[in-house]
């Protein structure tokens, strides 16, 4: 309960150049609607729209009378690619990723968590993707019984798909996974902007991560990552790899992958996290506890 | 003893039926938020109930705003071209600890809404929030706001809350909190909008979880009935359900746990999992999900959302422990099952109670047996991977909300007692929960499962438990300088992999010391919180040569792996794994001869593997507890979504050199002990004294320093 206190904001005029966000395009594999009530063109996927600061700019604030919507609108699955229900990467889609994890299904650099990350209908499925600065490692599960087709998806700064380093890497115990190569489908990205790598790899029984490193300059999405047992047809497209030498850059950057990967092996929760003391800060001492901290400030380390 | 809440605008209130409420909830109002005109330009519905567009917002200064952030702004009122709504949006600048808030007005009436908001280039931390006039007699609700997948092609994104109950002729302030969770300052909002949607429900007063007044889409939470729905994200539709639950179950099937737990608990959650299939409300699916999480039954694996995040109520300032009421099992049995429970220590309004006194009774069951049925509802559960510790429930029954604790006043009606002043025991008593209400003031005690510390200076405060990250060290009170008995009190292991960090530097230091002057050592480690493999690793240089005792593999490696079901194969598959997957135990310059006591009580994870790594490395080490640890032998995965809702599970499993998996197998002490309720009245700590006794007995000799 609280007093009132109603404060009318003053108005903070600020320039356009600082809000430009690029260019914006979407997957091909989710709904897209125009704007309500306007004959804008019902197709099933959009290309690269013009740039929204810019329509927008050249049409006033109010867009009123433009030919051209300034924007388009799409809906999400909040969820990511949960079609992809049996993907074993722990969270190919990054959905569930958040700053506040101890430890998450994708490690970057030597973080067990991203550190970089994007929010937007820009990422290629649902609302969250990583953003390829230092390496990311996706952290996976390998088949039994069967090889892995491996796809994933990245929207390069400059155009290009040639500058990325996609493997399936194996780690654990019996070394029968050779670091196994995701070439890009094509050396363009796609309308969308989006390069698609795929490969199936064979069969393993040592444990798969996903690596993938940017070699060039720029930052990178990185969405809508899946690892799954390859059907009949695609074990047969299994291609020789080990031949395959990669450049000395590329196997210093594996080898510090597999260091982070070593790092974390086993638990480790309680580390220590400036927000959550905080919190913890301000809920002791006198005085009666208004609120239950967040569920974060219950960790293991707040007991 | 339960009523509605329904108050005047003068504040003075009547209570209502059931027949009444289920009259109110009746009205159903039905709306969508705005949508786009042919320009792109973003409409508010036409039947909106509050609109802002952010020209010239009016904010809100909330009463419980953290003093630090009083004064301060965290925003910018923003004019772009292509702002969702208008011509402005605004931009945080993320601040994360000083949300901002902006005033929606609402008309008189009790009416129900949804409140959809638009963000971009960040993530937005929104929540509705409902502030009640004092005087009302309601309690202030906030409401989560996740995606709804409406997006546009520029980058915005829709946030909306599930329906949300307001009683506008009790005029209160209603706003949008809002703070940046991605931290870079580039955060845009627009298009605050309000609708009507849903069905209305007044607040209802609850007499614990056993009142059925809250119904099936609340729970009784603090005295309150507090709307699940609140909580959680929307209800996932149709096919994208379906999708959602095979997906989570996939996950589980594939990732989850390691040999125990994959046979005993995995089958019941996937149970659970599958009767969210047929959910027709948000809280029942999401809450199904929950429950489903908790039934995997591991230390590691939780769900958390915020529907724990209101009000408190009453104040029960006292820290529970399991132990053998010796002195009261004439008034009231030992339960079959399980262990007695007594209270440990207390502070202020704590009901009277003292140390050593007994809780016998929750509405009326074992404590231990009413705290393990709330696996159903509380997103707060915790329990021990090995199927026979139940430290983390007792620790919970009391003790504050803001460390996990307050069990008993979130959800409990009743509690039974025995008091026993000066180990005189006296009559069975029953306190109603609503009785007890805050009149002294002063600390939090923290529940540590220490009834007291016992360093001859120094130590944690026995006013407030606070041990957290902290290390105490220091020599042990009533022995002698001769004796040279030294202590350690901590509860974290989280070495992080920095062998200088402030964990592992403490602790190597303590191991050189102890080396060098100690003759005998207490390691007090009752509320282990886990932390990372190396610390253990390096506390057990103090009484072992090197050797490498186990296997640690990064979770599962196939999915749907099941740890080695012989310890023939245990064995083939520990020798299998490379050096760097191994726990790696003892150094060669280790003290064979110096007696180390370990006091467990509530440990888990690395917490667990410490004892691990202690048990019977040498004669001269000899672990005390009452029971098993938590068994958490694994490591784990986090999933975090929007509006406060996560959950994590463990995965994988610890083969041992004899080729046994540990999940769910606690260490087992060498001497079990429990806290003796005749200890406790004459503020003895038993376990301390059983410690103390045997490091005594087996001094190492005088003039023997390593």
């Amino acid at each position: 309960m609280s007093s009132r206190s109603l404060v009318n904001a003053g108005l903070v005029a600020v320039s356009l150049s600082s809000l430009s966000f690029g260019v914006i395009a979407c997957g091909d594999e989710e709904q897209v609607a125009p704007a309500s009530g306007g004959g804008a063109p019902s197709s099933a996927s959009v290309g690269p729209t013009s740039s929204a600061a810019s329509t927008s700019t050249s049409s006033g604030a109010g867009g009123e009378g433009a030919g051209t919507p300034i924007r388009t609108i799409l809906q999400r699955d909040p969820f990511g690619n949960v079609a992809e229900t049996q993907n074993l990467l722990w969270d190919g889609d990054f959905e569930w990723e958040s700053a506040f994890a101890d430890q998450y299904g994708w490690f970057q650099g030597q973080s067990a968590n991203l550190t970089l990350r994007h929010l937007g209908p820009d990422c290629r499925s649902g609302l969250k993707c990583a953003v390829l600065g230092p390496d990311i490692i996706g952290l996976a599960v390998s088949s039994a019984d069967r090889g892995l087709y491996v796809s994933a998806w990245i929207r390069p700064s400059d155009g290009s798909c040639e500058g990325f380093r996609l493997f399936l890497l194996s780690e654990g115990i019996y070394s029968d996974g050779i670091d196994f190569p995701i070439p890009a489908a094509a050396a363009a990205p796609d309308d969308a902007g989006w390069c698609h790598f795929e490969a199936t790899a064979p069969q393993r029984d040592d444990k798969s991560y996903l690596f993938i490193s940017s070699t060039v300059d720029g930052e990178a999405l990185v969405d809508d990552a899946v690892v799954r047992e390859a059907t009949d047809g695609e074990e047969q497209r299994v291609e020789p790899r080990g031949a395959w030498v990669p450049s000395a850059d590329v196997i210093e950057r594996v080898d510090a992958a597999r260091q982070t990967i070593r790092r974390w092996r086993g638990p480790h929760e309680g580390a220590p996290h400036p927000g959550r003391d905080a919190m913890q800060r301000a809920s002791r001492g006198d005085g009666r506890v208004l609120y239950e901290a967040s569920p974060r400030t219950m960790a293991r380390g707040a007991r | 003893m339960s009523r509605t809440i329904r108050r005047t605008a003068s504040g003075r209130g009547s209570a209502l039926g059931l027949g009444l409420l289920g009259a109110a909830l009746a009205l159903t109002a039905t709306a969508r938020a705005g949508d786009f005109d042919e320009s792109g330009r973003y409409l508010p519905a036409s039947g909106a109930i509050a609109f802002e567009d952010f020209a010239a917002p009016t904010t809100f200064v909330p009463e419980d705003l953290d003093p630090a952030c009083v004064g301060q702004v965290h925003y910018v009122v923003q004019a772009t071209a292509d702002a969702l709504s208008g011509a402005e949006v605004i931009v945080l600048d993320g601040a994360r600890d000083c949300p901002a808030s902006f005033a929606l007005e609402v008309p008189a009436g009790d009416r129900s809404y949804q409140a959809t908001v638009w963000l971009r280039h960040g993530v937005l931390n929104g929540e509705i929030v409902v502030d009640y006039p004092e005087d009302s007699g309601l309690q202030d609700i906030s409401v989560r706001m996740a995606p709804t997948g409406r997006a546009t092609s520029d980058g915005w994104v829709e946030l909306s809350t599930n329906s949300l109950s307001v009683e506008g002729d009790l005029d209160p302030d209603v706003y949008l909190r809002a703070s940046d969770a991605s931290d870079d300052g580039r955060l845009e909002v627009d298009a605050l909008e309000l609708v009507e949607e849903g069905s209305f429900s007044l607040q209802s007063t609850c007499d614990g979880l056993s009142d059925p007044i809250c119904g099936s889409e609340a729970v009784c939470i603090y005295g309150m009935c507090r709307e699940g729905r609140y909580a959680v994200p929307p209800l996932p539709e149709g096919e994208l359900r379906e999708q959602m639950v095979e997906s989570i179950r996939a996950r589980l099937e594939m990732f989850f746990g390691g040999r125990k737990t994959r046979l005993e608990d995995l089958p019941r959650a996937l149970e659970e999992l599958d009767r969210t299939l047929d959910a027709t409300t948000p809280w029942q699916f999401w809450n199904g999900f929950g429950t489903a999480i908790r039934r995997l039954h591991d230390w590691h694996t939780s769900a958390s959302s915020s529907v724990l995040a209101v009000p408190l109520r009453g104040r029960l300032n006292a820290c529970f422990i399991e132990g053998d009421a010796d002195l009261s099992h004439g008034l009231f049995p030992r339960d079959t099952r399980y262990a007695d429970i007594l209270v440990s220590h207390v502070g202020p309004d704590a009901a009277g109670l003292s140390s050593g006194d007994r809780l016998v009774a929750v509405d009326g069951q074992h404590p231990i047996a009413w705290a393990r049925q709330l696996v159903e509802i509380d997103w707060g559960y915790r329990v021990a991977t090995d199927a026979d510790s139940f430290a983390d429930f007792a620790e919970a029954l009391g003790g504050p909300p803001w460390a996990g604790g307050s069990l008993i006043l979130k959800y409990a009606s009743s509690i039974t007692v025995v008091r026993c002043p000066g180990g005189d025991c006296e009559p069975v008593e029953t306190i109603a929960v609503a009785d007890l209400a805050p009149t002294q003031g002063g600390a939090d005690v923290a529940c540590d499962n220490r009834p007291s510390y016992h360093f001859e200076e120094g130590g944690p405060d026995p006013a407030t438990h606070y041990v957290f990250e902290d290390i105490f060290r220091g020599r042990i009170a009533g022995t002698s300088q001769d004796e040279a008995v030294f202590g350690m009190v901590w509860d974290t292991l989280y070495g992080g992999g920095d062998p200088n960090g402030q964990v592992n530097g403490a602790l190597r230091e303590a191991v050189d010391e102890w080396k060098a002057g100690a003759r005998g050592v207490i390691l007090d480690h009752r509320a282990g919180n886990g932390g990372t493999i190396d610390a253990p690793e390096y506390l057990t240089q103090l009484v072992r040569d090197q050797r490498d005792i186990a296997v640690l593999p990064s979770g599962i490696a196939t999915a749907g792996s099941s740890a080695p079901a012989t310890a023939e194969e245990g064995i083939e598959l520990y020798s299998s794994y490379p050096t760097s997957a191994r726990f790696r135990v003892g150094a060669s310059g280790h003290d064979p001869e110096l007696p180390v006591a370990v006091i467990l009580h509530r440990d888990g994870s690395a917490s667990d593997y410490f004892p691990f790594g202690m048990k019977g490395a040498s004669p001269n080490v000899r672990l005390f507890a009452p029971h098993s640890t938590a068994g958490a032998f694994s490591t784990f995965i986090q999933f975090n979504y929007w509006g406060g809702l996560r959950f994590q599970f463990a995965s994988g499993e610890t083969i041992t050199d004899e080729g046994e998996p540990l999940i769910g197998q606690g260490v087992l002490p060498d001497e079990i002990v429990e806290q003796k309720q005749s200890d406790l009245v004459q503020g003895k700590d038993s376990l301390h004294e059983a410690a103390l006794a045997w490091v005594r007995e087996n001094l190492k000799p005088a003039g023997d320093p390593r």
